[in-house]
């Protein structure tokens, strides 16, 4: 007779679906026959009808019921665990706030960040031809330097698109520019409108950038020689809300009062996260017709943007060595020496600073946004750090409830599901918290951005993945404080043997607590750089004078002198003077040609600034001259020059030798009569560089004035409309446009602030959390210590002992770190602030502080508590 | 009387061999019994879903004995009939024998005691 057993598979199969009343009997009678079967037949057959049994048993009748047993069981469980949890909650409320605002706080911070980082990167991704759409930018290389442009000549495109058939589709536009318009229409009122983001785009810029299409026709609509396209915006504007598409289409645009322009076609307004913003479209022959110079010259560079599409996105490489190859055919001998031309993808025009962004939008440099997504995950980093030591510092406290559990019978997996159900509520509150606060942030964010049309929207792809992302970051840190909990053993909880029970995981909070406070150092010590940087920033002289100075536009030059006469009579100005601008050149905007000697090649030339200016400009301006003589009147064509110390140096003069000599120009050649002490003619951010003035009626397309006060205004507004009635007035304070030219570097200030803020309470939450447990702990031996008779003061040191090592090491850790950051940040500025150690010594200090701060505080009413109450704690 | 349901026709055979077999009444012995007499093989799945149901009717009552070293140690359940069970046995024969009666050819009816 042989040995043989039932299948085990099987017998397990059935042990597990069966009903347990009737487990023994059926097993019993299957095993039965097994043996019967082995003996009569042999033991495959025994197993074969053992198994086609067990399968036969899987039956309603036979099944552990769905009804009563352990459903029953996990439904109850189910509703305890949510009662027990809600109620630790509200029983400790301070607790469970802490947690709950240090939590969203951290994840709203994160999210937001991130959102701002897609939206950042995702700058002219949305054109179906993004991958393979190109800007073609040039490098020129001087001398002294190499110049990096994002404009081109604007023959290129043409010739581009003629010579090469590696290229899909190629489109040259101009500007985007500012231009006045008015509407000639007998049935609408008169609209006139200046608009400063008039794009000149030929007939192919439909094929290479996407657009929506309301009206019109795309093919045709920028072929018309006068056509104009415009966005809804203007369609708005010029014909009301309930414009229809044939009302539109046809009208007739004047263009700087004097040409007109037809109307051939409507498209929906770009979005937001574009670099090359346009509110209307004007025909390119339109531009090349008027301007008929800049678009047949290949030696200059006027605001125009080449853009390609490669037929195959991985020739990038040969075309761009094809194409400097053959730029011999069409350049003269010298530019082909120093210019050559490189293709940039658009998606990264964005982000990439050192082509500059397309002309009138703003960029953000990509180290910067990678160090915000650091900082981001920080952030969160931080929040969970807290999320964990607070949930397993409050949880030791219930060891009791622990140790009572497990008597009654709870399993191990029973209790960490019990207290990740109850983090979980917690999570899921604060998940309610993180949305409201992000759609917030979000909101205030876009309002105080207004300025880079910043449009921050939730996406709903965005949301899930970064919540869903959140959440199990939160869900997974709740695992430790669940496990540490439950390997409780009953028999020390009960005993409440809890202060040397609480040895293993408290090694691993304190190292949590020392990751914390360590970066609330970092961000404490950073602040203070950022705000000295900003404050040196503000407080820094540029060198010339910009209060109460009025900036205006000059439509027409001859008028100069009328206005001239009629302002400084009027009694209420303090000076006047007309000219290309302001002494520091703002939005982006400066002159600029090359300086040679006449002994010189124009090959060796170098590049300044070009600034135009009246006799009046020293004076109004406070601009110090420290040699030579000021100009003596406005001349039509200019014939002296005044540099600046910047430009003499450069030519190796001192100022009294530069005093005489002559310079060659672009524009042409004449003396210099002056030197000027160096001033700022860029922002901050920038060095200063050569200057060449000279008084040239022509350019003086700006009148600076400095009020007396408010009234002034009114005078000149009236004087400008009768001088230049077809036009439309507006004027800027040099004070504001300075400003604005610091909005990034304040922005930056007051989101890092604002952050570190933020670290700065997460920390404290987190010390002030892990303070209260370590207090409760020590009751006993903090009662003893005051029986020994210990002062309040000696108790509160004993306390604090521990803490300061763990800041003083955090700082030690953190001094590097933040250096390190801190000085690649500031070396992006020209001028900046030196990394003094006092800088982080009061880094450290503060934190140091704060530190002790809350410890004290919170020692203290363990520190007056009565003994005796300690003592006789059971 | 007036019953309105009587039993089908696996479960008046598994009642009936309960009657049979009287104290011996089981899983096995049952699934042998009748592949004895009625020469019918029936899987022991579904003499037990019978007899649970039966129980549940209240034709039979069960009872846990006679452990033994082939079952690895496990009892064995009991099942013996009720006087209910009898009784609407009984019932079940006289309808049938009734019915057989009328029938005009078969003149002839087997009676087991």
């Amino acid at each position: 007779m042989k040995e043989a057993n039932p299948p085990k598979i099987f017998k397990k199969l059935f042990q597990w679906y069966c009903n347990p009343r009737l487990e023994e009997a059926i097993l019993g009678d299957l095993e039965e026959q097994f043996e019967e079967d082995n003996a009569l037949y042999g033991s495959f057959r025994a197993k074969l009808r053992f198994a086609w049994n067990v399968i036969r048993f899987f039956r309603p009748g036979i099944i552990k019921s769905a009804s009563g047993g352990k459903q029953l069981n996990y439904y109850g469980m189910f509703k305890h665990n949510l009662k027990i949890g809600w109620r630790t909650i509200l029983r400790n409320k301070v607790d469970s706030i802490i947690n709950i605002i240090g939590l969203s706080t951290g994840a709203a911070v994160c999210m937001v960040i991130l959102m701002l980082y897609n939206y950042e990167t995702s700058f002219d991704a949305h054109h179906e031809n993004a991958d393979r759409t190109y800007r073609v930018v040039q490098h020129t290389q001087r001398s002294d330097q190499e110049l990096y442009w994002n404009t081109t000549a604007y023959p290129l495109a043409a010739v581009l698109r003629n010579d090469f058939p590696d290229f899909d589709q190629v489109t040259q536009v101009a500007g985007p520019m500012k231009r006045l318009f008015k509407l000639e229409s007998e049935t609408n009122s008169l609209v006139r409108f200046e608009e400063e983001h008039v794009l000149f785009a030929d007939a192919h810029y439909p094929d290479v950038f996407d657009l929506e299409w309301i009206a019109g026709d795309k093919n045709s609509a920028l072929e018309v020689p006068n056509g104009v396209v415009i966005t809804e915006m203007i369609a708005k504007k010029c014909f009301s809300n309930n414009y229809s598409s044939s009302d539109v289409i046809g009208q007739i645009l004047l263009l700087n009062n004097k040409e007109a322009l037809t109307i051939t076609g409507v498209v929906k307004n770009p979005p937001p996260t574009t670099t090359l913003k346009f509110n209307m479209l004007i025909s390119y022959e339109f531009f090349k017709k008027h301007n008929p110079y800049y678009s047949s010259n290949w030696s200059g560079n006027y605001r125009g943007t080449t853009f390609v599409v490669l037929k195959d996105q991985k020739s990038e490489l040969e075309i761009e060595s094809k194409i400097n190859k053959w730029k011999g055919n069409y350049l003269n001998e010298d530019d082909n020496k120093q210019i050559s031309y490189w293709l940039q993808p658009i998606k990264e025009i964005h982000t990439e600073t050192m082509y500059g962004s397309a002309p009138m939008s703003y960029q953000i440099d990509k180290n910067t946004l990678d160090i915000s997504i650091m900082v981001a995950f920080f952030i969160l980093l931080i929040a969970i750090v807290n999320f964990i030591n607070l949930v397993t510092a409050r949880a030791t406290l219930r060891s009791k409830e622990v140790g009572i559990r497990k008597t009654i019978g709870s399993s191990k997996s029973n209790l960490i599901f019990q207290f990740l159900f109850e983090n979980s509520l917690v999570v899921l509150i604060s998940l309610g918290v993180v949305l409201l606060l992000s759609y917030q942030l979000v909101l205030v964010l876009n309002e105080s951005l207004s300025i880079i049309n910043m449009k921050l929207g939730f996406q709903l792809n965005e949301i899930m993945l970064i919540l869903a992302i959140c959440f199990m970051l939160i869900i997974i840190s709740s695992i430790y404080p669940a496990f540490v909990l439950s390997s409780f053993k009953p028999i020390d909880a009960l005993n409440y043997k809890n202060a040397s029970k609480g040895r293993k995981g408290f090694f691993f909070r304190k190292g949590l607590t020392f990751l914390q406070f360590t970066l609330v150092q970092v961000f404490v010590i950073a602040a203070l750089i950022v705000g000295i940087q900003i404050n040196y920033f503000n407080s820094k002289s540029p060198g010339f004078s910009s209060d109460q100075i009025v900036m205006i536009p000059v439509p027409s030059h001859d008028k100069i002198e009328v206005m001239r006469n009629q302002l400084l009579e009027s009694g209420n100005m303090n000076g006047v003077t007309f000219a290309s601008g302001p002494p520091m050149s703002i939005n982006n905007f400066s002159l600029g040609t090359n300086c040679w000697l006449p002994h010189q090649e124009k090959l060796d030339a170098f590049n300044a600034e070009m600034k135009i200016a009246d006799p009046g400009y020293l004076q109004l301006f406070d601009l110090e001259l420290i040699a030579g003589r000021n100009f003596t009147d406005n001349k039509p064509q200019f014939d002296e020059f005044i540099i600046n110390e910047k430009l003499a140096e450069s030519f190796g003069w001192n100022p009294q030798e530069a005093l005489g000599q002559t310079i060659h120009i672009n524009e042409g050649d004449a003396k210099v009569i002056g030197i000027l002490k160096d001033f700022h003619n860029h922002s901050f951010q920038y060095e200063v560089t050569p200057v060449v003035m000279m008084n040239w009626s022509a350019w003086q397309w700006q009148a600076s004035i400095k009020i007396a006060s408010y009234e002034s205004l009114i005078q000149i507004e009236e004087i400008w409309k009768s001088q230049f009635p077809e036009s439309i007035f507006s004027y800027t304070f040099l004070d504001d446009a300075i400003a604005k030219e610091y909005v990034l570097e304040h922005l930056i200030f007051n989101g890092f602030k604002l952050l570190s803020v933020l670290v700065i309470i997460i920390g404290c939450l987190g010390l002030f959390g892990l303070m209260s447990f370590i207090i409760l702990q020590k009751t006993k031996e903090i009662g003893i210590r005051k029986v020994l008779g210990a002062s309040v003061n000696q108790i509160i040191k004993t306390l604090s002992k521990e803490f300061s090592i763990i800041i003083l090491i955090g700082f030690i850790v953190a001094t590097p770190i933040v250096y390190y950051f801190m000085n690649m940040w500031l070396n992006d500025f020209t001028y900046r602030v030196d990394l003094s150690p006092w800088i982080f010594v009061t880094g450290g200090m503060i934190t140091f502080l704060l530190g002790i701060g809350l410890t004290t505080i919170k020692s203290l009413k363990a520190a007056r508590s009565n003994p005796i109450e300690s003592l006789n704690y059971e | 009387m007036g019953r309105t349901h009587f039993l089908g026709e696996f479960e008046e055979l598994i009642l009936t061999m309960a009657l049979v077999l009287d104290a011996d009444a089981y899983g096995n012995t049952i699934v042998k019994a009748i592949k004895e007499h009625q020469k019918r093989e029936v899987n022991l799945s579904s003499v037990h879903i019978t007899m649970y149901r039966l129980e549940e009717k209240g034709f039979l009552e069960s009872y846990m004995g006679g452990a033994t070293k082939e079952r690895g140690g496990r009892k064995k359940r009991y099942f013996k009939i009720t006087n209910a069970g009898k009784a609407l046995l009984q019932e079940m024969k006289d309808a049938r024998t009734n019915l057989w009666k009328l029938t005009p050819q078969l003149n002839f009816s087997y009676e087991r005691g």
